[in-house]
């Protein structure tokens, strides 16, 4: 009787533990079957696409940068290809054909990284069966400015040259998956509504150390000596000498990174500042001499007789004219061939080849761009005849603009070739200092001593020499022309000639070093001090007018 | 005579009164534990939308930020400044502006012995008109 009257209490309580084991079961332990389908209901996991890092210049301002844009697809189960006259405007001829009529399959892409103001338009038509997915475009806000410098990027946002190359592995970023909420309807309870992806953040930072302002400079004079001289090509590249801190670096002809059909020309895509080979001229002739002076081979007292031209094995050298009595100070302010010759005619070549050398010629300079070249260097077992005479007045040797700047500007420093660097410092994602771009000492090459006394050579040559045209009034420049033939098959060619100018200011102590140069100019003038030095001028004006 | 026979509750059954009332209190109990596991729940997905709602919000301004920085680095381009200031402003090329270097003043001298030589005389008139003219040059380029 008593088990019976109990009987109701054991059966609810027997019912209330299985259904609490049920609970449990289900609530913390359930079949991985149902774990799954629940866990489709609220969760979806989706590809989430990152943009490339940004590349700054000094001073912070954006150079290259990734925007938020929309790729747009059709199902074309859901595609009604009367609709297709709608978007004629927006995508192209090809594809607006192709969607005008019957698609197999469930995906087919009409347009890539469209741009906000078309790409807003494109959704509002709300067509069925059109869908979109977010993605990141590259953008280069400034155009042309720094091209070769920052390169470009593929459609799918991977480095094809320049900066974007040489740190892809920083700037790139791999697309992600990333768990998203569905609400009951299962809708994304997020940011994709009713694209596929989203964007993730990438923080990675590329700092150049060029200097925006000064780059333009350097490029519109440049451009304008282009034009007025009718030249086939042009560099300029600027640094500080005493640290080998690239502030600028131009390259012309040059491209639109934002315009893939500017990337036609082959030429454009090259960066003369480091990926040129060219002789070098007379701009060769300071380093040279200082060499000279520095192995007691030359002293100030020295004269030569420049009778306007000499027999060296079986090459005659010539001058622009006989200069009569020169010391090693008149043979660099006047640009004297004859007198370099004589100079070095009893040098040690392989002495001389070492110490070129030792200036960086014939080696990468290890600056943190890819495409550069090394120059080309004869080894001195070869050095017969007249190629000792030849390179000491800068034929016979190929060097690339970036070379012939860092190698000056051991003159300009006090004897020390620096390691040039143009990336300021690069961050990884998250924010971790991966480089750091910093000072080097290559080499100790010049004496403080023949140093100086070859600024004071050089700024004689701006104030009364071959590089007049060069001078700035209150900026004390110090310089030096040079104006070489342009080597072929079989010799030099005719009409082809290199004019440049390298030099630095103000000459007492130097802040900054430039060289330009104008390759194969058209216009009639040829010589470094009608061509490249006004060039020069032009460039420390207006970067006197801004510092 | 009848006999009633008074039935007074025995201990037993106020145990089993008893028990009822604890088994409904725990019954309560676990329903309301129920209950609050469930209200929980609700809470929680409430805040995972909250969550997803901030971090949709985060990404929108993500991509406004980053439209921004690309129209203020457009903006900033040297290039337009220089061909805004040219074509819309009237900027010239300054070929006619030389650069002024002034020496530095000596320190070694007494103040007053420096004012009594710059104040003496046409030295001093000499570098207020070179001054003066300096800066309207300057100002007419603005």
């Amino acid at each position: 009787m008593k088990g019976l009257r109990k009987s109701p209490w054991l059966l609810l309580a027997a019912f209330i533990l299985a259904l609490l084991f049920r609970l449990y079961s289900l609530q913390v332990d359930p079949d991985p079957r149902v774990r799954s389908q629940a866990g489709s209901q609220y969760w979806a996991r989706l590809r989430v696409t990152a943009p490339r890092g940004i590349i700054r210049d000094r001073n912070g301002i954006a150079l290259a940068i990734s925007a938020p844009t929309l790729s747009f697809f059709i199902d074309p189960t859901l595609w009604d290809p009367g609709n297709a006259p709608l978007l004629q405007d927006l995508i192209p001829r090809s594809r607006l054909e192709r969607i005008s009529g019957s698609i197999g399959g469930r995906y087919y892409p009409i347009a890539r990284k469209v741009d906000p103001p078309i790409s807003d338009r494109v959704i509002n038509l709300r067509l069925p069966g059109l869908f979109w997915v977010k993605e990141t475009k590259r953008v280069y806000p400034q155009g042309n400015t720094l091209s070769h410098v920052l390169g470009f990027c593929d459609i799918d946002d991977r480095g094809l040259a320049g900066a974007e190359l040489f740190w892809d592995s920083v700037l790139y970023a791999p697309p992600e998956g990333r768990i998203i909420a569905k609400d009951a309807r299962g809708d994304f309870v997020d940011v994709a509504i009713p694209g596929l992806t989203m964007t993730a953040d990438n923080d990675s930072l590329v700092q150049l150390t060029i200097d925006s302002r000064l780059q333009h400079i350097l490029e519109r004079r440049l451009r304008e000596g282009v034009l007025q001289h009718k030249a086939e090509w042009a560099a300029a590249v600027l640094l500080e000498p005493s640290t080998g801190m690239i502030l600028g670096m131009a390259s012309l002809p040059d491209f639109d990174p934002n315009d893939r059909n500017t990337f036609a020309d082959k030429e454009s895509l090259r960066n003369n500042a480091i990926s040129r080979v060219f002789e070098p001229g007379s701009t060769l002739k300071p380093i040279i001499m200082a060499n000279l002076i520095d192995n007691g081979e030359v002293s100030q007292s020295t004269t030569v007789n420049c009778q306007g031209k000499i027999r060296v094995a079986d090459v005659t050298i010539h001058d622009i004219k006989a200069h009569g009595r020169m010391n090693p100070t008149s043979i660099i302010a006047d640009s004297c061939n004859i007198g370099m010759v004589t100079c070095v005619r009893n040098s040690d070549p392989f002495r001389t080849y070492s110490f070129l050398r030792r200036c960086g010629f014939g080696d990468l300079t290890g600056v943190e761009m890819p495409g550069e070249e090394s120059g080309l260097m004869i080894p001195p077992s070869q050095w017969r005849g007249s190629v000792p005479a030849t390179i000491s007045i800068g034929h016979g040797i190929g060097v690339t603009p970036l070379q012939l700047a860092v190698a000056t500007s051991s003159i300009a420093n006090g004897g020390k070739i620096m390691k040039p660097f143009i990336v300021s410092e690069i961050r990884s994602r998250g924010g971790a200092l991966k480089y750091q771009g910093r000072p080097v000492v290559v080499s100790e090459l010049l004496s403080a001593r023949t140093a100086q006394w070859m600024r004071d050579a050089m700024r004689l040559a701006v104030e009364k020499g071959t590089g007049r045209s060069a001078d700035v009034p209150g900026a004390k420049v110090a310089g030096k022309t040079g104006t070489a033939q342009v080597p072929g098959s079989g010799g030099y060619l005719k009409g082809d000639y290199t004019p440049s100018f390298v030099g630095f200011w103000p000459f007492n102590d130097p802040k900054f070093l430039l060289l330009v140069v104008i390759g194969n100019p058209r216009a009639g003038d040829f010589l470094g001090g009608k061509v490249a030095a006004p060039v020069f001028r032009s460039i420390v004006q207006d970067i006197e007018q801004i510092s | 005579m009848n006999s009633y026979t008074l039935e007074l509750p025995c201990g037993n059954d106020i145990r089993t009164r008893g028990r009822g009332t604890t088994w409904i209190l725990l019954c309560g109990a676990i329903v309301a534990l129920l209950m609050g596991l469930v209200a929980l729940r609700l809470y929680s997905l409430d805040l995972e939308y909250q969550l997803a709602d901030i971090q949709r919000q985060i990404v929108l301004r993500e991509e406004e930020q980053s439209r921004l920085e690309k129209d203020l680095a457009g903006l900033l381009n040297p290039t337009r400044v220089y061909s805004y200031a040219r074509s819309e402003l009237g900027m010239k090329a300054s070929s006619n502006i030389g650069l002024v270097k002034v020496a530095a003043v000596s320190t070694g001298a007494p103040v007053d012995q420096e004012e009594n030589r710059a104040g003496s005389g046409v030295i001093r008139k000499a570098l207020v008109w070179l001054a003066d003219s300096v800066s309207k040059k300057a100002s007419a380029r603005q």
